[in-house]
């Protein structure tokens, strides 16, 4: 089947998703890292952010092997978090603008 | 006459039984791509409800509980917490193990990792158990007096204890874990019965601490919730492939498993620094 020689290229190995986790690890360092210095609080809060969104990027692009997947699919993925990210923004916009 | 018929209905079933294991075994007659998409259609719905936790964690940590959830998030421990994330972690990595183990056709590497991931996922749990049952020993859990005490208000305490638990059994002493004064101070038990009839002593923590402690339950229940059904699914695969059913021809059970047992560990990472980390 034609298809199936297609899935066989998709085998990760051992060694890539050991690199791809002591990545991980080092990031969850960093994190804990970064909250013992006490910079201003939204500082800690944002780079706390920024380091988990690495983390989870890691996680989908190689472990969830979003890399992988066919363009659609990577477009569908990214547009829900597109649209989750919007909703967020939007719910701060309104947040901030009460009196 | 009758009896051929039976045996003609039992022939019948068994062709009937064996088209089924086709259609759900044999890769020839599964949709992997299908499966594939729908199972990211299920995490987008996981993802909105965990999104709309997370909105409010957002909105309260940058708003008007700022502070409070400060103070409360100092009570959790980082190093249970960062011990977990770890955990997780490798748990995700024994994951994909599996599935490299199931394409390159080995099926008791294959059970070695599943069985792994299991092992973790139950650690996950266990240090779950000591931190929930620790804040518990606190007298912080759901349901206690300081969340009634939010629902209706610190200065009726008399009526809080009427409708929620007069009835159920409860003495006004273990109502009353850790009662203080207005100003917060912690009163002996002979403060308290000298307390006027009808008065009822404060409580220790204040609203926005309550709301964390809220959402710290409401959050790690859920996402506690998602790692049990992990672990039933990751049972589910041992037995298939234990049995033979799920080879290295169809690994995208073990694959869609793996995506969910994924979305598990993305949930943790964002868990992690926003309860333990940045409070």
């Amino acid at each position: 089947m034609s298809h199936d020689h297609e899935h066989e290229h998709h085998v990760i190995g051992y060694g890539s998703h050991t690199l791809v986790y002591i990545g991980l690890l080092f990031l969850t360092g960093l994190t804990v890292a970064a909250a013992g210095v006490d910079l201003s609080w939204a500082v800690n809060l944002t780079l706390a952010m920024i380091i988990a969104t690495a983390k989870a990027g890691l996680v989908l692009t190689y472990f969830m092997h979003l890399k992988y997947e066919k363009p659609y699919l990577q477009a569908f993925i990214l547009g829900v978090i597109l649209f989750m990210f919007i909703v967020f923004c939007l719910t701060f916009v309104d947040y901030a603008s009460r009196v | 006459m009758s009896s051929i018929a039976t045996a003609n209905e039992v022939n019948n079933q068994d062709h009937l039984e064996e088209e089924e294991e086709d259609f759900h075994f044999d890769h020839n007659h599964t949709d992997y791509e299908g499966a594939k998409l729908g199972v990211w259609l299920f995490l987008f719905t996981e993802l909105v409800l965990f999104g709309a936790m997370f909105l409010a964690l957002f909105v309260y940590t940058t708003g008007e509980y700022g502070a409070e959830f400060h103070e409360a998030g100092k009570s959790l421990k980082v190093m249970m917490g960062a011990g977990n994330t770890l955990v997780l972690l490798t748990s995700s990595l024994t994951m994909v193990y599996a599935i490299t183990a199931l394409q390159k056709g080995s099926k008791y590497l294959t059970l070695l990792w599943l069985g792994l991931t299991i092992a973790l996922a139950l650690a996950f749990m266990v240090v779950k158990y000591f931190e929930w049952t620790g804040k518990f020993k606190h007298h912080i859990y759901p349901a206690h007096l300081s969340f009634m005490e939010a629902k209706y208000g610190p200065s009726d305490l008399s009526k809080v204890w009427d409708k929620e638990f007069k009835d159920s059994g409860t003495t006004l002493k273990e109502f009353n874990h850790v009662p203080v004064t207005a100003a917060g101070v912690e009163m002996s038990p002979e403060e308290v019965k000298a307390l006027p009839e009808g008065d009822y002593p404060h409580h220790r923590y204040t609203k926005g601490q309550v709301v964390f402690f809220g959402m710290y339950f409401a959050m790690t229940g859920l996402h506690g919730f998602h790692v049990i059904i992990g672990v039933l699914l990751l049972l589910w695969m041992v037995f298939e492939v234990a049995k033979g059913t799920v080879t290295s021809e169809n690994y995208g059970y073990v694959e869609n498993v793996g995506l969910y047992w994924h979305l598990v560990d993305l949930i943790w990472i964002y868990l992690f620094p926003l309860f333990y980390l940045v409070a």
